[in-house]
């Protein structure tokens, strides 16, 4: 870690906030609000995932980051693709005043745009069942 | 006839403004009273600050870039096509291709260039990390240095005010370079000497274009070693003898000079004579805050191409983007801009290998340094490895 020196908040200072009236009876309020907690020992989970929390920080390095975000994009970029579609495909669809004839639905697959995503739902499908396969 | 929405540049700013115009503007856009198109020169989409990584060996081509198509919303009309002529007169820009494209409304983000040509001897002799190809130099320089002299310089604009791209990267890279020496084991061998020039935006003899920043390094620097220099602008490099001298009349010998070279607009913006800044550097005349072109209502101005004041970086576009969207959409659909630029930029900063640090400030607040943490970094490394895609989607 890199040092730097902090720069004073006013009035956050060392031991003399301790001597500010309102911080006080701010300490003594919160004192008196988890007393009970403190006398039924309610804080050792607390405790235990404050250092769990602590200990997966320490442990987590550039690699564990790679790959968690790794997954992150995967599954962002494939459900933002999906949803993309969807509101696209449902908004032209929606605008259409007339649904399309059979014959009009077969035209389209003369684009290349259609074409290209066929081909990309079949192989979706070619891949899931390979990988649902025995 | 349907307004057309025009965005010239695929880098961070165009795409994550054309991404949030679609989604703003989506009733228009869905029923044809809106169209949104993209003119970029590259199919591909780079994570620019990853140049700096790539300097230190730890990131590769393929992790800094995706197509960017797939960054996109289907409702924007993507053309990779490099515009040729901007003629914000007449409403339309041409491309490299002959087309011609007209628009309603025009987002300029087309970044900046790094050129270190416009120093005398400084492209045959210096390194820099603002670009791939240069960075992998680099990169293999600091690789295999055994011994010697790391002298570091930092070139302004000569435009005043207007801040070197993305500020915090000379102190970044500094830091990550002592790191990155110790772990090679060399460390005690290598001088590393950063210095900053005379003048830095507003201030004079600082070692930071903000004076806080600028107070609180030479503790940091003196508890690693690093040797700092104020008051040295770089004036010209003699690459035989590899001396680098300053337009204050002093000379300095370097093993390797890191630099962060002068910049400029891209070629387009420069020929467009929309730009009085000195220097040929061709920065656009931005309203601070509603971030219009100077002169031209439906033009606005977004990242490093502009003459603002704030720092040269993507945390500053993703401040910017909101602004330019709510104005574009309510100029459609009221008649005027309502949304005004206060300024924000907003990043985390790489402090060494390991550490970083959030930080954010505007036109009216600087930058508030506090120590950096691993937690800082682990956000950094996050952003690098993922979230900035989501950034670019406009999702973030
Ligand atoms: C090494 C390095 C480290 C950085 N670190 C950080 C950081 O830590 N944090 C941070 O916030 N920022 C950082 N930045 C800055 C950040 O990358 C830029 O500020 C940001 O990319 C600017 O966005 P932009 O949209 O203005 O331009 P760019 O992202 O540069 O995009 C410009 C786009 O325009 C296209 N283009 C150019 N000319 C034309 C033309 N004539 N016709 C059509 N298209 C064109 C280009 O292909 C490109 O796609 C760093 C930059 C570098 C180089």
């Amino acid at each position: 870690m890199t040092e730097m020196s902090t720069p004073a908040t006013p009035g956050s200072a060392g031991p003399a906030a301790f001597q500010d009236p309102d911080t006080q009876a701010g300490i003594e309020h919160l004192a008196a609000k988890v007393a009970p907690l403190l006398q039924a020992n309610r804080f050792d989970n607390v405790v235990d995932l404050l250092s769990l929390v602590a200990d997966g920080i320490d442990m987590t390095d550039e690699r564990t980051i790679e790959k968690l975000m790794a997954a992150f994009e995967g599954a962002m970029a494939a459900g933002w693709t999906l949803g993309n579609a969807a509101r696209m495909a449902g908004s032209v669809a929606g605008n259409a005043a007339e649904p399309p004839s059979l014959f009009q639905l077969a035209r389209e697959l003369r684009d290349p745009e259609v074409r290209r995503g066929l081909h990309a739902a079949v192989t979706f499908l070619r891949i899931l069942g390979r990988q649902t396969g025995p | 006839m349907a307004k057309r929405i025009l965005v010239v540049g695929g880098g961070i700013g165009g795409t994550m403004t054309a991404n949030s115009l679609v989604h703003k503007l989506y009733p228009e856009v869905s029923s044809g009273e809106v169209t949104v198109t993209m003119l970029s020169d590259s199919p591909d989409h780079y994570y620019k600050p990853a140049f700096m990584y790539v300097a230190f060996n730890s990131f590769s081509k393929n992790e800094l870039k995706r197509p960017q198509r797939s960054l996109l919303r289907p409702e924007i009309q993507f053309v990779v096509d490099k515009v040729a002529h901007f003629d914000f007169a007449q409403n339309r820009v041409r491309t490299q291709s002959g087309a011609i494209y007209g628009y309603d409304y025009l987002v300029v983000s087309t970044g900046c260039v790094p050129s270190p040509e416009r120093i005398e001897g400084l492209k045959e002799a210096g390194d820099h990390f603002y670009l791939h190809e240069p960075a992998r130099q680099l990169a293999d320089r600091l690789a295999r240095i055994e011994k010697g002299r790391i002298f570091i310089t930092v070139t302004f604009p000569k435009t005043p005010n207007v801040p070197h791209q993305c500020g915090i990267a000379p102190i970044e890279t500094t830091l990550m370079l002592d790191e990155f020496l110790r772990r090679r084991g060399v460390r005690e061998k290598i001088e590393i000497v950063y210095t900053y020039p005379t003048v830095s935006q507003l201030l004079r003899n600082c070692l930071f274009l903000q004076k806080q920043t600028c107070e609180v390094l030479p503790s940091i620097f003196e508890s690693k070693g690093i040797r700092f220099k104020r008051g040295f602008t770089l004036g010209r490099v003699d690459p035989d003898r590899k001396i680098a001298y300053s337009e204050e009349g002093d000379e300095q010998d370097f093993d390797i000079l890191m630099s962060t070279p002068p910049i400029r607009a891209v070629d387009a913006v420069l020929d467009s004579g929309a730009s009085q800044a000195p220097n040929d550097e061709g920065w656009l005349p931005t309203d601070r805050e509603t971030l219009q072109l100077a002169g031209h209502e439906n033009v606005y101005v977004m990242g490093d191409t502009g003459d603002l004041p704030v720092s040269k970086a993507g945390g500053t576009c993703h401040n910017q983007s909101p602004v330019v969207v709510d104005n574009i959409a309510s100029s459609l659909r009221i008649g005027y801009p309502t949304a005004a630029y206060d300024g924000k930029v907003i990043a985390v900063a790489q402090m060494g290998l390991e550490a970083g640090m959030p930080l954010w400030y505007d036109y009216e607040n600087d930058v508030e340094p506090h120590p950096p943490t691993k937690l800082g970094g682990l956000l950094r490394k996050s952003v690098n490895r993922g979230l900035y895609w989501a950034v670019a989607r406009g999702l973030v």
